[in-house]
C-alpha cells in the first residue's frame, strides 16, 4: 500500500506546474476542462498542450477531466449549467454539432458560451492504392459510372459521417456511406478491401502513403497542411468546402465577463508564443487561435456548413 | 529483428532503466489488483511523468506499467475472488478455491509464472512474426468480428460451464445489459428512460467492479465462514517441476488462445481467459476439478491473459491500431516521444521496435520477480479481520469507480450491480459468460450492422467469408453436441427414474 501512495506523491509532485511567466490575471486559481474523449487521442491531446500554456500564460491551474461516456453527451452536461466564474470549462469539436443535429445531445454550440478555438487536426480522402482512381475527379467519374458500388466509410453520427456526405454530394450521392468505426477501424476496413475511400487523419495519412499502402485523394481545406504540403485540397480540385477538426473550448451558457477578458488576452499570449506551434506540431496539430469573438463567429459558420451538408 | 532484439535488450541493461521498469511494473501491479483501478489509469497517470524522460527510458517504463497492470488482477482474483480486471476473472474460478484451501501460496506461484511463460510466448510471436500476423489480421472483417463473438461466446458457455441453460441466460443477460444507451451506429436511444447519465451506457468498470467486487463484499457480509479457517499455510510448496511441464500442452494452446484473440483490435485479454480456460477444461483428463482449486484451470487463464499482450502490441506497432483503451494511451505515450506507430515504423525505426521488445522481455523478467519477491506478503489479506478488509476494500471500489469518468451515477451503479451479482451467483447462473457477453455485445452488434451494410443487406456475407463460415460451423457444431448430451442425460435420468 505504501508504495501505491509514494508513486502517487511522486507523480502528483511531478505534475504540478512549473511557475509560470507573464502572468493575465484568471478570475479562479483552479479550472477543471471536461474533455469528452479518452485520454491519448488527438482531442486528449489538443485538450493538454492548450492547459500546459494556458497555465503558462495565467495565474491559474487546469485539471483535465476525461469524460467520454455517451459521445460527448455527459461532459456537455457535466458543464453546460457549471458555474459561471471560469472554473468549469468544455473542450470539444464540430461532433458537438453532429451529435446534436443527429439528435444524440440536447446540447449544441449555443448552449454554451465560446471561449477560443485552440488548434486544428486536418484530415483526408484516402484510398487504397490499387484503387482505379488517383484523383478527386476520377473517383467521381468512377463512382458515376460504377453507380452504389463504391463504399464510403464513416462514422455514422460522427463528423466523419459529414465529411462523406460532402464527398458523395460531389459525386452525385452515387457512392454509399456506410459505418467503419473509428479512425484505426477505417484503416482497417479500407486496407481489408471492405470499404473503398475513408477520411483520416494528415498524421496517419503520411505513413501509409510514404509506405505506398494508400493514396491521399484531398485535404479538407483551403490551404494546404503545413506538415504535408504534397496533399493536394478539396478546394483546389473543385470541391468547395473545408472541415478540418477544430479544438474549442467553450464555458458554461452563461459565463462573467471576467473571464471573457480574460481569455482575451491569454489567447493573444499563446498565439505570441512560438513554443505552441512547436508543441502541436509534435501531435500533427496545427494551431488555430481565436478568442471568443471570432471563436463564436466560427462555430456559427462551422455550424451552418455542416448543417447544410446533413440536409438539416 | 533478432539481432536487433538482443542489442537492444543490452542497451536497456542499464541501472537508470532497470530501476524505472521494476517501479512501472510495480504501479500496473497495484493497479490491476485494486478493483476499480486498472491498467489504464495507471498509464494515464504515468504518461506526464515520462514525458521529461529519454524516450527509450519514458517507452520501457509505459511498456512495463501496461504488462503490470494485465498481470496484477492476479493477487486480488486468487486471494480475495476479486479480479481486478476482466482479464483475470478465469483465475478467480480455481485460484480462489485453491487458496481457501490453505494452498495461497502455491496458487499465487503457479499464476506468477503462468504469466511469464505467457508472456514470453507473446513476445517470441511478436519479435518473430509480427508482420505476417498483421497482415493476417487485417483480413478480420466485419463479418469474421460478427462470427468470431459468437463463436467465444458459445465456446465459453458451453465449455466452461456445468449448466448450460444458466449459462446462456447469463450470457444473454449479458448481451442485453450491453445495448442500454446509444445504438453504437446510429443514433437510436435504447432503454435509457430519458436519463442522460443512461443514454451513456453501462461502463464496464462500474459494470464489473459490482458484479465480482460488491458481490464478494456481500457474501463475506452475509455468509459466515467464507474466510480461510486454521493456520494459514505460508510456507507450503510453490510449484513443482512435474506440474509444470505436465502443463506444457496446456500452456502452449492457451498462449496460442491469447496471442490469437489479443492481436484482435477491441476483443482482448478479457475474452481469453475464458476462451483458454473452457478450452483447457474440456481438454482437461480432470475436467471435474475445475473450479475446484484446479491447477490446471490457473495455468490456462494466466498464460492466456499475459500471451494477449504480445497479441496486443502486435497491431500496435505494426499498424498503429490500438485494440482497447490501454493500447491507445501507450500510443499516446509513443507519440510524445517521438514514435509514430504505423506502418512505417516498422522499415524506418526499427531500433525502436526492438527497444519496445527488450523493454516487454526486462518487463516480463522484472514482474516475475517483483511478484515473488512480494509473495509471502499477500495471502496474509486472508488472516485480516472481515471487520478492517470490508471497510477498505469497499472504499477503494467507490473511489477508484467514481475516478474512472468522475460520475456519482457510476457509484450507484456499481453497488446495484453488486446486488444482481450477489443474486445471480445464489441461484447458481455463472458470471463468467455474463460479462464475456457484455464485453462482446457491443462488438458482435457493431460488426454484424457493419458486415451487413458493406454487403447492401445481404445476410449471406457470413457464410460466404470462408473465416466467417468456419467459425459459425464451429460454434452450431460445439451447441448441437452440447444440447445433444444435454437431451441424453436427460432421458437417461428418466429411464433410471
Amino acid at each position: 500500500m505504501t508504495r501505491f501512495w509514494k508513486a502517487g506523491l511522486l507523480a502528483a509532485g511531478l505534475l504540478m506546474p512549473g511557475t509560470a511567466l507573464a502572468q493575465v490575471d484568471y478570475p479562479v486559481d483552479t479550472v477543471r476542462v471536461f474533455v469528452p474523449a479518452n485520454p491519448g487521442g488527438g482531442t486528449d491531446a489538443g485538450a493538454r498542450l492548450f492547459a500546459e500554456f494556458f497555465q503558462k500564460h495565467s495565474d491559474a491551474s487546469i485539471a483535465i477531466v476525461n469524460q467520454p461516456a455517451g459521445g460527448g453527451v455527459v461532459a456537455a452536461q457535466s458543464v453546460a449549467e457549471g458555474a459561471s466564474d471560469g472554473s468549469v470549462l468544455f473542450f470539444f469539436h464540430a461532433a458537438l454539432h453532429t451529435a446534436n443535429l443527429f439528435g444524440q445531445s440536447p446540447f449544441s454550440w449555443e448552449s454554451f458560451t465560446p471561449l477560443a478555438t485552440t488548434s486544428e487536426i486536418n484530415e483526408v480522402y484516402a484510398v487504397r492504392e490499387d484503387a482505379p482512381f488517383d484523383t478527386v475527379d476520377e473517383l467521381i467519374a468512377y463512382a458515376k459510372e460504377h453507380p452504389g458500388e463504391l463504399n464510403i466509410g464513416s462514422q455514422l453520427g460522427g463528423t466523419t459521417q459529414v465529411k462523406g456526405e460532402a464527398l458523395n454530394q460531389a459525386a452525385g450521392g452515387k457512392m454509399r456511406i456506410v459505418d467503419a468505426g473509428t479512425e484505426s477501424d477505417r484503416i482497417t476496413a479500407l486496407l481489408g478491401g471492405q470499404v473503398d475511400v475513408i477520411s483520416m487523419s494528415v498524421a496517419n495519412a503520411k505513413q501509409y502513403a510514404e509506405d505506398g499502402q494508400m493514396v491521399v485523394l484531398a485535404l479538407m481545406n483551403e490551404n494546404p497542411d503545413p506538415a504535408a504540403p504534397e496533399f493536394p485540397t478539396t478546394v483546389s480540385q473543385g470541391i468547395d468546402f473545408s472541415l478540418p477538426l477544430v479544438m474549442t473550448v467553450y464555458g458554461p451558457g452563461e459565463v462573467d465577463q471576467a473571464v471573457v477578458d480574460a481569455f482575451d488576452q491569454i489567447v493573444a499570449e499563446i498565439e505570441a508564443d512560438p513554443e505552441f506551434a512547436e508543441a502541436l506540431a509534435k501531435q500533427s496539430q496545427a494551431p488555430a487561435l481565436r478568442g471568443p469573438e471570432a471563436a463564436a463567429e466560427f462555430l456559427a459558420r462551422e455550424y451552418k456548413t455542416i448543417a447544410g451538408l446533413l440536409g438539416k | 529483428m533478432v539481432d536487433l532484439f538482443f542489442a537492444a535488450v543490452v542497451h536497456l541493461f542499464e541501472p537508470h532503466i532497470l530501476v524505472l521498469v521494476m517501479l512501472g511494473v510495480a504501479i500496473g501491479l497495484i493497479f490491476g489488483a485494486l478493483p476499480g483501478l486498472s491498467a489504464t489509469m495507471a498509464l494515464a497517470l504515468l504518461l506526464p511523468v515520462t514525458f521529461a524522460m529519454q524516450p527509450d527510458a519514458g517507452i520501457a517504463m509505459l511498456v512495463a506499467t501496461y504488462i503490470g497492470g494485465v498481470s496484477g488482477g492476479l493477487v486480488a482474483a486468487t486471494l480475495l475472488r476479486i479480479p481486478g480486471t476482466p482479464s483475470s476473472i478465469a483465475t478467480t474460478f480455481d485460484g480462489y478455491p485453491l487458496a481457501r484451501k490453505g494452498q495461497a501460496i502455491k496458487a499465487l506461484a503457479t499464476g506468477m509464472v503462468a504469466s511469464a511463460v505467457g508472456g514470453l510466448l507473446g513476445l517470441a510471436v511478436l519479435v518473430g512474426f509480427a508482420p505476417v500476423v498483421a497482415r493476417f489480421a487485417i483480413r478480420f472483417g466485419a463479418a469474421e468480428y460478427t462470427a468470431l463473438t459468437i463463436a467465444a461466446l458459445v465456446l465459453v458457455v458451453v465449455l466452461s460451464e456445468s449448466n448450460l441453460l444458466k449459462g446462456l441466460l447469463a450470457a444473454l443477460l449479458g448481451l442485453s445489459l450491453s445495448t442500454v444507451g446509444f445504438a453504437p451506429i446510429g443514433a437510436a436511444q435504447r432503454f435509457s428512460f430519458g436519463n442522460i447519465d443512461l443514454l451513456a451506457g453501462i461502463g464496464i468498470i462500474p459494470f464489473m467492479v459490482g458484479l465480482f467486487a460488491i458481490a464478494q463484499i456481500i457474501r463475506e457480509i452475509t455468509e459466515p465462514g467464507t474466510r480461510v479457517k486454521g493456520k494459514l499455510d505460508l510456507e507450503g510448496a510453490g510449484v513443482r517441476l512435474g506440474e509444470f511441464l505436465a502443463n506444457g500442452i496446456n500452456m502452449v494452446r492457451s498462449a496460442a488462445i491469447g496471442i490469437a484473440i489479443g492481436v484482435l483490435p477491441g476483443i482482448g485479454g478479457s475474452a481469453s481467459n475464458l476462451v483458454a480456460y473452457g478450452a483447457a477444461r474440456s481438454a482437461s483428463r480432470k475436467p471435474e476439478e475445475f473450479g475446484k482449486g484446479s491447477l490446471e484451470g490457473i495455468y490456462a487463464a494466466e498464460t492466456a491473459n499475459n500471451a494477449s499482450v504480445g497479441g496486443a502490441l502486435l497491431p500496435l506497432l505494426t499498424l498503429g491500431i490500438p485494440g482497447d483503451g490501454v493500447t491507445a494511451i501507450l500510443i499516446g505515450g509513443f507519440t510524445i516521444h517521438g514514435l509514430q506507430p504505423g506502418p512505417l515504423l516498422f522499415r524506418n525505426e526499427p531500433e525502436l521496435i526492438a527497444t519496445i521488445y527488450a523493454a516487454f522481455l526486462l518487463a516480463t523478467l522484472a514482474l516475475l520477480l517483483v511478484q515473488l519477491l512480494t509473495i509471502r506478503m499477500f495471502p496474509r489479506v486472508l488472516l485480516i479481520p472481515r471487520h478492517y478488509l470490508v471497510p477498505v476494500l469497499t472504499l477503494l471500489m467507490v473511489v477508484g469507480v467514481y475516478v474512472g469518468e468522475y460520475r456519482i451515477f457510476d457509484v450507484w451503479l456499481m453497488l446495484g450491480f453488486g446486488v444482481v451479482g450477489y443474486l445471480l451467483e445464489r441461484y447458481g447462473f455463472p458470471l463468467g459468460p455474463m460479462v464475456l457477453g457484455f464485453v462482446l455485445g457491443t462488438i458482435f452488434e457493431t460488426n454484424m450492422r457493419r458486415a451487413l451494410m458493406f454487403a447492401n443487406g445481404d445476410w449471406s456475407i457470413f457464410v460466404t467469408r470462408p473465416i466467417s463460415a468456419t467459425l459459425l460451423l464451429m460454434a452450431a457444431v460445439l451447441l448441437c453436441f452440447s444440447v445433444w448430451n444435454l437431451l441424453k442425460a436427460r432421458s437417461r435420468r428418466q429411464t433410471v427414474s
